[in-house]
């Protein structure tokens, strides 16, 4: 492979890649770590569970690498979770004196104005789509531990049907985005799953 | 159905706690019960019927519990058959000493004749003199027939019931029983009466109300419990709640017993004496156990020693 | 606006009191400011320290508990507090019971536990194989279990998971109760308690 090639063909997908990549590492552990207790019950394998208080400044450090790969990508993706991980708590009043859905709006808006909304609005859409599929993916498991989950809210066929939405507008949007936020979204998994795997095997 | 009336159902003693919840769940999902989630009523009857059977002692008891059952059974058999029937008048007297079972019969009955389909609802309805008798005249009739108000596709089970006869002509106990009387004619097979009480009391009470004695044809002897039973009853109690005893403990139980045995029959409660000794020792052992010096172990907590009944017994 | 109602339901003798008190202690409630509502009578409130109640409302007898006591309690979680109020609730019975007050208790527990937001069923995971006892599992929790599993907000708490006999009692309540939420816990010794803590959170 040419010198050339790479420049010109990988180089323009590796910074955004690894920006996925790295920001899917961040939300997951800092998702997994929320989730521990009950996780634990289930006897879900999390990197999380595996790192215990270690999680935190792990996480950290993967959304600093994900800004320095991409800090428009990083950012507007980590934001989108942040906020679509208030989906429970959109009513309530939380520590910093708003009400869940305004913290939202109040970085959608920021985001917007900083970064341009096309960028914002497909970073939300992509999250969104990610946590729709996990959503139906994991309905049966989130009903019985309480976990928030759309497709028990609004029924599975509704999330679905919401899910190929946000997927068409994303694709006309920024396919790119699509493609890279869901390959990423698996490949964080996967290497998740190889990884407790593997530490199950040592100390098992 | 509602769920007001499940609730009034097991509060009334006519369904369990688990048979609430499958109600509760048909209430909810507004759909007839699944045949699987409850037993029919034979299963029922073979339940309560075995229950009945493991009741300590009560031979006669059981054995006529049993004779009741296998009459109502062949008069429902033969309506069928359209032959002549008895009439089927399950009025009973209940003769005996406090403790000696009376009431937990009294329920098993009622259930018994819910799943012969003799009862609709088959829950009983315990009552004695302060719930029947008013204060000034036309109270009684009506605290009486709100009594067999409630009772009704039921039992209704006066506890000493002598009671009713106590002051002479002049009493509202007389009103009550002629409310009783009126009301075994006007809901014929709607419900049952069992009147309950000391043995010479209840003969007494019968002597001088004739009327009355012909209108129970059921007679249920319960006589007291020997010493054997009595400990049986404790160890069973015990073995409920997850006691043992010590050797020493089961000793002291049976001097107590037979003590107790020795008093007259009326101020000794039988069963009931003995659940309240077991319940006091349960509270003494606490109290031991928690005075204690050193770590506690399983088998501490699991038994009582002769001294948790007391030492001046 | 009334508070969600968290729910503590369960046969007789299997620690329903011990964890209310000591769960709210875990919440770090101070003290215990209860509400006492026997069945058909009018609430009186008591305070009441963590020592005073376990004397008081805790025993080894079953039937302490005869009517509701309830605790508010301000829980401390993610991004702030959320208050609800932890019902304990009179001890279920596997037959029919001889004395009224208890069935009068009973009734009021099954008046309640329609409107809770959360129902925390607990079982004696200890009493395995004691088909006798008192608190053994038995038709009475298959039957909550179904109910509860109609809802959201079901859990299954299984308690004294600190005696030995407990493991396989925990086993044989997964295998009765499949598709139940079932957290292992020590009433006595505030063993899983972060796990309920996290299931509570998730349902206010």
């Amino acid at each position: 492979m040419s010198g050339g090639t790479f420049s010109v063909v990988i180089l323009p997908f590796l910074r955004p890649w690894l920006a996925c990549f790295f920001t899917g590492t961040a939300v997951k552990i800092m998702d997994d770590y929320l989730d521990t207790p009950v996780d634990r019950i289930i006897g879900r394998q999390t990197w999380a569970a595996r790192l215990e208080e270690a999680a935190l400044p792990y996480a950290l450090l993967a959304l600093s690498l994900a800004v320095i790969a991409e800090p428009i990508w990083a950012i507007t993706l980590f934001w989108a979770s942040y906020a679509m991980g208030m989906r429970g708590d959109m009513a309530r009043l939380l520590p910093l004196g708003l009400r869940g859905w305004q913290e939202a709006l109040v970085l959608g808006v920021i985001s917007g104005l900083a970064f341009g909304w096309k960028v914002t609005i497909s970073s939300w859409l992509a999250i969104f789509t990610v946590q729709a599929i996990d959503d139906l993916v994991d309905q049966q498991q989130d009903k019985m531990t309480g976990a928030g989950n759309w497709a028990s809210r609004w029924g599975m066929v509704e999330t679905g049907l919401a899910t190929i939405i946000a997927i068409l507008i994303l694709s006309c949007l920024d396919i790119a985005k699509l493609v890279l936020v869901l390959m990423n979204s698996f490949l964080v998994l996967g290497v998740q799953r190889c990884w407790t795997r593997k530490e199950d095997g040592t100390r098992g | 159905m509602t769920v007001e009336e499940v609730l009034d159902w097991l509060e009334e003693g006519r369904v369990s706690p688990a048979e609430a919840f499958v109600l509760f769940r048909a209430v909810e999902e507004k759909v007839e019960l699944p045949n699987d989630s409850v037993k029919d009523n034979q299963e029922q009857l073979e339940d309560v019927l075995a229950e009945l059977d493991a009741l300590i002692g009560l031979k006669e008891v059981k054995q006529l519990v049993r004779e009741i059952q296998a009459f109502v059974q062949i008069q429902k058999r033969r309506t069928e058959e359209r032959l002549v029937t008895e009439p089927l008048v399950l009025h009973t007297i209940f003769r005996g000493n406090p403790g000696t079972g009376k009431t937990t019969v009294a329920r098993i009955l009622g259930r018994m004749f819910r799943h012969m389909e003799v009862l609709p609802r088959g829950h009983l309805i315990e009552v004695e003199r302060a719930d029947l008798v008013g204060e000034y005249i036309g109270h009684t009739a009506q605290k009486t027939r709100e009594q067999i108000r409630k009772a009704l596709g039921g039992i209704l089970f006066i506890d000493e019931a002598y009671s009713l006869a106590r002051g002479g002509e002049k009493d509202f106990g007389k009103e009550a029983i002629d409310a009783l009387v009126k009301a075994m004619e006007d809901h014929k097979q709607e419900f049952i009466l069992i009147l309950a009480g000391y043995t010479e009391e209840m003969e007494f009470f019968l002597q001088s109300n004739p009327g009355l004695r012909s209108r129970f044809p059921l007679h249920i002897d319960f006589p007291d419990y020997n010493s054997e039973e009595l400990l049986a009853i404790a160890e069973l109690m015990l073995e409920k709640r997850q006691y043992r005893l010590t050797e020493g403990a089961r000793r002291r139980l049976a001097l107590l017993v037979q003590k107790g045995l020795r008093q007259e029959a009326y101020s000794f409660g039988n069963a009931r004496t003995v659940r309240n000794w077991i319940e006091l020792a349960i509270r003494r052992q606490a109290v031991r156990l928690v005075q204690k010096s050193g770590e506690m172990t399983r088998k501490d907590l699991l038994h009582i020693e002769a001294g948790d009944f007391g030492e001046g017994w | 606006m009334s508070l969600k109602a968290c729910m503590i339901i369960g046969k007789a003798n299997v620690g329903k009191t011990l964890f209310a008190i000591n769960f709210a202690d875990y919440l770090q409630v101070t003290r215990l400011e209860i509400e006492f509502t026997p069945p058909g009578e009018k609430t009186h409130c008591r305070s009441l320290s963590r020592k005073e109640a376990l004397q008081e409302l805790t025993g080894t007898t079953p039937h302490q508990t005869l009517g509701l006591q309830c605790i508010q309690i301000q829980m401390p979680g993610l991004k702030g507090k959320k208050r609800f109020s932890l019902m304990d609730t009179s001890g279920l019975t596997e037959g029919i019971p001889d004395e009224t007050n208890i069935r009068r208790a009973m009734a009021q527990t099954l008046a309640e536990v329609r409107e809770a937001a959360i129902i925390l069923h607990m079982i004696d995971a200890s009493s395995h194989g004691k088909s006798g006892a008192i608190e053994a599992m038995g038709q009475v929790d298959w039957q909550v279990a179904q109910f509860g599993g109609m809802r959201k907000g079901y859990a299954v708490l299984a308690n004294k998971m600190d005696l030995p006999e407990a493991a396989a009692g925990l086993r044989q309540i997964r295998e009765e109760l499949p598709g139940h939420l079932v957290l292992p816990i020590s009433a006595l010794h505030k063993t899983g308690f972060a796990e309920v803590k996290q299931f509570v959170w998730r349902h206010l």
